[in-house]
């Protein structure tokens, strides 16, 4: 008879135990849940990707062309060619382990191989056997490895565990952005035809009809017409918002997830709401009618395509300039690359300035876009809002900077100016998981899939835990946010993680405490549920 | 001295030889960070596990302790490893190591001869056996958990076609609705 093994055999819980083989050799492990689901071949083939073809992760064998090796080459020495960052990034990492700690995937997991510098080590391992003279000649003494299949595989696993969320960047003192680095990466497995589902497909339908969704012109009006109904029924009047109109001032885009998805929807409520009170002269559009970009999430050049529309419509209407949402990667695909991929913008844009204040948005000079809460914390500086931020009062909030607009554009101020305003009970985080050093949701660029919940709720346990705290300590029983997959991707996290929190978009927070002109008094949120402190009826006082 | 003075003169040393178990299922290259950094943001895993283990052993040697308290710390150890990528036996399992830290550190203490007598001999089996009431707990709870993942994946799934239900729901509505003229604004 086999001999039982003992616990600590079984847990393989020896804490001294060694690893038989150092991280070239081990080898990534393949189950249902360890991967997203890999993306269509068509879907590949129709935005270009030549090499596309049917394979499963967990197949042995991924079924790459035969030449594949020299693909990849081609692939890196173009990537090398057209990033000078990125040949940067290969040779000046000196390994001083300062991002090592530093990322959510890291932190949760507690996978070596999720340390930015180690992520960043698969490929540069690679980089340097054919792309150094001391790793051509001195091999693995150099930091150097052969390529071969088993490290395609490892790349799939981990940069698909890599949110680009860049808060290691922020640590590394050469500022060695891994987010580039994974964008590369991601984009040299197109090269092979491996992508994934959720993001291919986001790409695919926003390439035909202009949002991530997939939402045609008719239904995006419908949508918007019912939001318009749930707006008449909380304060009594109707907004009808201009769609496709040339000559108004403004072009509004947001995320399609704002539009369509729960809890966004509420947040573009407020939208419509904010602009119907101070008389905004904008429009809607049924082509540009996404903010985000899951492109940028693996490929410059489909990065580009996607978010050419927006100029694209700017100029047709005729707008001056562009108002964005509240969208995370947007702001930084805005702030870091659009004037490069489709700048200069059309010659009648203007720099924007806001017709209610005034202000004249410098920051915007070059991509003539304004993040919304840029615009609503000047509306409120000037005192353009009536506010009654105690029909907030039974929320007690704290705020989750997204990664993009906090690391990407150092929007950090502005939001919480807003928030303070409309709600009388703002609680902050605890310091270094905030601003900057925001936690990132564990879902960020495309990784929203629900195959890899565990995966996500991994990566955002460093975010829930410090959400957890106040929420403990303080009663925090809400989390504002600014970015539509945060709306999406935070939800389940903090249903696990942290039950009895509820997260919003900042303008729906906005819009419950905004007093409009000729409203009836509020007895409800935008959710439709009861306020806590209704507005009092005139009828009541007039009796007494 | 009785077995809650014998392991509390000890506590530091023994918790600390039980938070390595849990720290074991990592790889090596993790441990070191798991181990030193002690800021509970900073490095979440490792210190809900330690902050768990001290709450926990508490518990175990018999010192009074609310049931809530401990229900907690074991609660979030186990929602924590319960979605660690570990099998189900290491994610529960290293709570039972504890029986392995005190047979070689407390048992021997307890049958020296001048203890002798079975009372502290006793007490250490009672020891022993709410190691294992703990086992059982975080058997419901490590279930609990991973239904919650379930139910939050088929939620997601739902939820993405919520707004497609409600679309549909509303269109019909409007298709059999009569006709209205003034939809509430005021003229």
């Amino acid at each position: 008879m086999a001999k039982m093994p003992t616990p600590n055999e079984l847990l393989a819980a020896t804490p001294a135990a060694f690893p038989k083989e150092g991280w070239m050799d081990t080898k990534p492990d393949f189950r249902p849940g360890s991967f997203c689901y890999p993306a269509k071949t068509e879907i590949l083939k129709g935005l270009g990707f030549e090499h596309a073809h049917d394979w499963a992760p967990d197949n042995e064998d991924w079924e790459l062309p035969e030449n594949w090796e020299q693909i990849l080459f081609n692939s890196l020495q173009d990537a090398l060619n057209k990033h000078r960052s990125l040949k940067v990034f290969m040779d000046c990492c000196v390994r001083c382990g300062a991002c090592a700690d530093k990322c959510h995937f890291f932190i949760g997991t507690n996978d070596p191989k999720n340390m930015p510098v180690l992520r960043a080590e698969l490929v540069r391992s690679v980089y340097r056997k054919d792309f150094t003279t001391a790793g051509k000649l001195l091999g693995k003494f150099a930091g150097a490895r052969k390529l071969d299949k088993d490290v395609i595989k490892e790349w799939f696993i981990y940069f698909y565990q890599c949110t680009e969320c860049r808060r290691c960047s922020l640590f590394c003192p050469y500022g060695i952005d891994t987010a580039e680095i994974t964008v590369i990466v991601r984009q040299m497995l197109l090269d092979l035809g491996l992508g994934i589902h959720w993001i291919m497909n986001s790409v695919n339908d926003c390439n035909r009809t202009g949002n991530h969704l997939g939402i045609q012109p008719h239904s995006m009006r419908e949508i918007v017409e019912f939001l318009s109904d749930d707006i008449e029924t909380i304060t009594g009047i109707r907004i009808d918002p201009p769609w496709n109109e040339k000559g108004h001032e403004v072009i509004f885009i947001t995320p399609s997830g704002d539009y369509f998805a729960d809890p966004g929807i509420y947040t573009f409520m407020g939208y419509l709401m904010l602009f119907h009170e101070i008389g905004l002269d904008y429009t809607l559009s049924t082509y540009a009618s996404e903010g985000g970009n899951f492109g940028s999430f693996v490929s410059f050049d489909v990065a580009k395509k996607l978010n050419a529309k927006m100029y694209h419509e700017a100029e047709r209407l005729g707008s001056k300039w562009i108002l964005g949402g509240e969208c995370g990667h947007m702001w930084r695909v805005v702030n870091q690359y659009m004037a490069t991929y489709n700048g200069p913008t059309p010659p009648k844009m203007e720099t924007p300035v806001s017709p209610i204040t005034g202000t004249v948005f410098k920051n915007a000079a070059a991509t003539k876009m304004v993040h919304i809460t840029e615009f609503t914390s000047d509306l409120i500086r000037h005192n353009k809002l009536n506010l009654r931020p105690e029909r907030n009062d039974e929320i007690i909030t704290t705020w989750h900077d997204s990664c993009n607009p906090s690391r990407g554009m150092g929007l950090l101020e502005e939001p919480r100016y807003i928030l303070k305003n409309v709600c009388n009970n703002f609680v902050e985080m605890p310091e270094h998981t905030i601003r900057e050093e925001t936690f990132c949701c564990g879902s960020g660029s495309g990784l929203n899939a629900e195959e890899i919940m565990d995966q996500r709720l991994r990566g955002g346990f460093p975010r829930a835990n410090a959400l957890r705290y106040v929420h403990d300590t303080q009663d925090v029983n809400w989390m504002a946010c600014m970015c539509a997959l945060d709306r999406a991707a935070l939800p389940p996290l903090v249903n696990y993680w942290v039950p009895g929190v509820t997260v919003s978009g900042l303008h729906e927070l906005v819009a419950n405490a905004l007093v409009m002109k000729g409203e009836i008094p509020r007895t409800m949120n935008l959710r439709q549920e009861d306020l806590a402190n209704p507005d009092p009826d005139p009828a009541d006082s007039e009796e007494a | 001295m009785d077995i809650i003075e014998l392991c509390n003169s000890q506590r530091d040393v023994l918790v600390d030889r039980w938070v390595n178990r849990f720290f074991a299922s990592y790889p090596l290259d993790s441990k070191g960070f798991m181990r030193t950094n002690r800021d509970r943001f900073a490095n979440p895993v490792g210190e809900t596990t330690r902050i768990a283990a001290a709450v926990l052993f508490d518990a175990v040697i018999g010192k009074e302790a609310d049931a809530e308290t401990v229900k907690t710390a074991l609660h979030d150890l186990v929602w924590v490893r319960a979605v660690q990528d570990m099998p189900p036996s290491k994610a529960v399992g290293a709570l039972y190591l504890l029986k392995e830290i005190l047979r070689s550190d407390i048992m021997p203490e307890c049958l020296k001869s001048e203890r002798s007598g079975g009372k502290i001999l006793n007490e250490y089996l009672t020891m022993e056996s709410r190691v294992d009431t703990l086992g059982l707990m975080a058997l419901d709870m490590y279930s609990e958990a991973r239904e919650r993942v379930f139910r939050i994946r088929v939620e997601e799934v739902k939820q993405s076609q919520a707004a497609v239900i409600r679309l549909a729901k509303l269109r019909r509505e409007r298709e059999t609705a009569p006709e209205t003229e003034n939809r509430g604004v005021e003229e």
